[in-house]
């Protein structure tokens, strides 16, 4: 569990993250939102002590990471950044045994553990194994990031704007790899965003942040359906529908089925049935959407 | 010699040129190896201490600036002579490209990568050995190459205080005019640049993966060096330290070596820095001529030359024809100098001028007045005659001594031209008559104004009075001109040791060095 409480940081008498407190539990994926400058990064930074707070306390686990050995602090956090920072004159394996070797691995298993994360992150092991970085296409070059970030087993990963550099299509597929991953691995995971869309996908929590100040943390339907302030109103108002339906899940409109998980939202529901022609199906749009509507109407009504 | 081409004379000084190159090679690689270590060091102490890197980058740049002979002359005074001060002034020059490189090739690391290192938990130490330095390394081995061969060039110079390597090949070669020797030293030092800079190059390729292999190689090889470099010095034998011309001269070491069978190790050395080197214990015997003043000025001992090895050098006045009929009473005024002055009055003559900054003309008065001539009268006006000299302390004396013996003793009046650049200088304005008398040597009057060949010269070189009587017949047959009675001293070559060095060796003269 993470705990920011009362943190700020100053630059310049600017206070780029003014009175933050933030409770992240263990297992849960916390997507730090919001436009540049809104304090996501530094607030993210922080946790790993890249920056100091001037003020607040930061807890992993109830401890405050002041008192941990920096470098005791940060192996036990995966970090993943845009700019991926793969060391160039090492092999992929290097990269991640370097992490490995950092913790004391003994050598014997530093070998079958590369393996294994190559193998999590969806690469072909015996393809990239000696290549440089600079041979990774930059979808390939991500997933050696994160598998580095994975390496030591650490109970916490930060991420910042992880998949902002890659393509559209390629995007589309790590995060979906890495919402696989998320699942499986099950570590307090938080990612630094300012795409609404990679945000709804991703989180189990939403946190954002507006200069410096969160405005709203929730469930991704709580701040789509029931906005805090008009900021955060406005700033999911692009792909609204894209949205609404991915923070929508068939448990939700109590529309139960056999072939779907319950945790399933929407938007892989339309997606499921478009693919499957919408053949032998018991359940149809239009029900769909009348219990998505219905669904609506019933969280404005919560507020 | 002089007929030889390259190869030949590369042939014939094989040893030599192995010699200089080991040296040469010697003082490059300790000079880069400090160069290397202080310089990298410096680069990332500037790269974690950013306000440093103004004053360190400033500093080492000023250092380059130096001219490199000026930082050569302010490290003798420190650091003496030798390969040691050499090995300071390459160390320095080195610095800078290394010192640069290093800190641009840390600077210029992705911050991404830093970033990414630092994330990982990574130790600053960590961060340095395993991500900035690697990825700094082409950058700092640019400048690793650009020192070296700086380095190699800046090497040559370090003949001139003593330390050896190839320069010393190149500035005999400049003072005997010999083309092939300049190349000899020349050549081989381009290649040794060219060579450096591709060694480091494929070390740079592979030093990640030898790293520590090499490093322990490079000690090693830097021991071996080192322990070459000082093993000559502890053979027992006496080193002797010689100007460049006269360790290569026949009539010079080379004749001397075979007269004596001599077994001296030479160091080549600026004649300025031999007398410094000798007083500094750097060398046993040096050079010199037999009535300098520093010969007082140290306290130095001259050793005999008991077999009649150098060429007589005899002082005497030497007159047109014209002025002694002019005025035949000249002729009684240097009979009466015939053979008065020592050599020991010679050298206190010349210490007086040197070591305390006297007048000449005080000088040559104070020695007339000992000798009990009267010395009065100094005359000026539109001169009967002109005495003339060369550029050294010695003939200003002389000359002087020529002055007021002249207008002591006659009632001429005699002008002083002074300073002539040289013996075929001078001697051409005796020919021409623009100067009328000047101080010349047997020797030189022998070697350098009638270039006899070397039957002619083995025939007369040997003995002061027969020398004496043929150029006296010759020169007054060719150019009319007439060499009076020689003054008495002998200003010829010598060999120079520290009086109680030599009292406590009991050496005396240039036979007993060859038993020691």
């Amino acid at each position: 569990m993470i705990e920011l409480l009362h943190v700020t940081k100053e630059y310049n008498n600017l206070k780029v993250v003014n009175n933050v407190s933030l409770k992240v539990n263990s297992g849960e994926t916390l997507v730090l939102l919001g436009t540049s400058g809104s304090g996501k990064t530094t607030t993210l930074k922080m946790i790993n002590r890249l920056i100091e707070p001037d003020a607040g306390i930061i807890k992993i686990n109830g401890e405050d990471i002041k008192n941990l050995p920096l470098s005791k602090l940060r192996r036990n956090i995966g970090y993943v950044i845009q700019q991926i920072g793969l060391f160039p004159h090492m092999t992929v394996k290097d990269n991640i045994a370097v992490m490995l070797k950092l913790c004391n691995w003994d050598r014997a298993n530093i070998k079958p553990r590369v393996e294994l994360l190559l193998n999590m992150t969806g690469l072909p092991v015996e393809e990239v194994w000696l290549k440089y970085p600079a041979q990774l296409s930059g979808g390939q070059m991500q997933r050696v990031g994160i598998a580095r970030a994975l390496a030591a087993d650490p109970p916490v990963v930060l991420m910042d704007e992880p998949f902002g550099a890659l393509d559209p299509i390629t995007r589309a597929n790590v995060q979906k790899e890495f919402k696989n991953l998320e699942q499986s691995i099950k570590k307090t995971i938080i990612i630094v965003t300012h795409d609404v869309v990679e945000a709804v996908t991703l989180a189990d929590k939403i946190c954002l942040m507006d200069e410096g100040q969160i405005q709203q943390v929730g469930t991704p339907a709580d701040l789509i359906f029931k906005p805090a302030n008009s900021f955060v109103k406005q700033f999911f108002s692009a792909h609204r529908l894209q949205i609404e339906l991915m923070a929508t899940r068939l448990r939700d409109l109590e529309l139960t089925q056999e072939q779907y998980p319950d945790d399933t939202n929407l938007y892989e529901l339309l997606n499921h049935l478009e693919e499957n022609k919408r053949e032998d199906q018991n359940i149809t749009l239009p029900d769909i959407f009348e219990a998505f509507y219905q669904y609506k109407i019933k969280q404005s009504h919560a507020k | 010699m002089q007929n030889e081409n390259y190869f030949q004379f590369i042939q014939s000084h094989w040893d030599e040129l192995l010699q200089q190159l080991l040296e040469h090679v010697y003082l490059t690689l300790v000079g880069l190896f400090f160069s290397i270590v202080i310089g990298v060091a410096l680069g990332i102490i500037m790269s974690v201490y950013r306000r440093l890197s103004l004053p360190i980058l400033g500093f080492v740049s000023i250092l380059q600036t130096i001219p490199s002979i000026a930082l050569l002359g302010i490290l003798l005074p420190l650091l003496g002579i030798g390969a040691f001060p050499a090995i300071v002034a390459l160390f320095l020059y080195g610095l800078l490209p290394i010192v640069r490189n290093t800190f641009t090739g840390i600077d210029k690391v992705d911050p991404a990568i830093v970033e990414a290192a630092q994330g990982m938990g990574m130790t600053q130490v960590q961060i340095l050995q395993q991500v900035t330095l690697p990825l700094a390394l082409p950058v700092i081995f640019a400048g690793i190459r650009t020192a070296a061969v700086i380095n190699v060039g800046i090497a040559t110079l370090c003949a001139l205080i003593a330390a050896g390597g190839l320069g010393e090949f190149i500035f005999r070669g400049i003072a005997l005019n010999n083309i092939n020797m300049i190349l000899a030293g020349a050549i081989p030092a381009a290649l040794l640049a060219l060579l450096m800079d591709a060694v480091f190059a494929v070390l740079q390729r592979y030093i990640l993966a030898i790293g520590k292999i090499l490093a322990m190689a490079l000690i090693v090889l830097l021991m071996m060096l080192v322990i070459y470099q000082t093993w000559p010095a502890t053979n027992g034998k006496l080193t002797a330290g010689f100007p460049s011309e006269f360790i290569e001269r026949e009539d010079g070491y080379q004749g001397l070596k075979e007269h004596y069978k001599l077994d001296l190790n030479t160091r080549e050395m600026e004649i300025s820095l031999m007398y410094l080197a000798l007083m500094n214990d750097r060398v046993n015997v040096i050079s010199g001529f037999s009535t300098d003043g520093k010969i007082k000025a140290y306290d130095l001992r001259w050793l005999k030359d008991d077999k009649n090895y150098f060429p007589p050098y005899y002082a005497a006045p030497l007159a047109t024809g014209e002025v002694l009929e002019q005025h035949p009473q000249l002729r009684q005024v240097f009979a009466q100098l015939a053979n008065t002055i020592s050599n020991d009055d010679m050298i206190n003559m010349n210490y007086q001028v040197e070591q305390f900054k006297r007048d000449p003309y005080e000088v040559a008065k104070e020695y007339l007045n000992q000798q009990g001539f009267s010395t009065k009268i100094n005359r000026e006006g539109s001169g009967d005659l002109v005495v003339g000299s060369k550029n050294f302390t010695e003939s200003f004396v002389l000359a002087h001594l020529f002055e007021i013996m002249i207008e002591n003793q006659t009632s001429l009046d005699v002008d002083l031209k002074l300073g002539f650049g040289g013996t075929q200088i001078l001697f051409e304005a005796l020919a021409n008559r623009e100067v009328q008398i000047y101080p010349e040597y047997t020797g030189t009057g022998f070697l350098t104004v009638l270039k006899p060949d070397k039957k002619m010269r083995e025939k007369y070189i040997r003995d002061a009075d027969l020398l004496y009587q043929f150029i006296k017949k010759e020169y007054r047959q060719q150019y009319n001109l007439v060499w009076l009675p020689p003054l008495g001293f002998n200003n010829t070559f010598a060999l120079l040791m520290k009086e109680e060095e030599a009292a406590a060796m009991e050496v005396d003269k240039i036979s007993d060095l060859s038993s020691k």
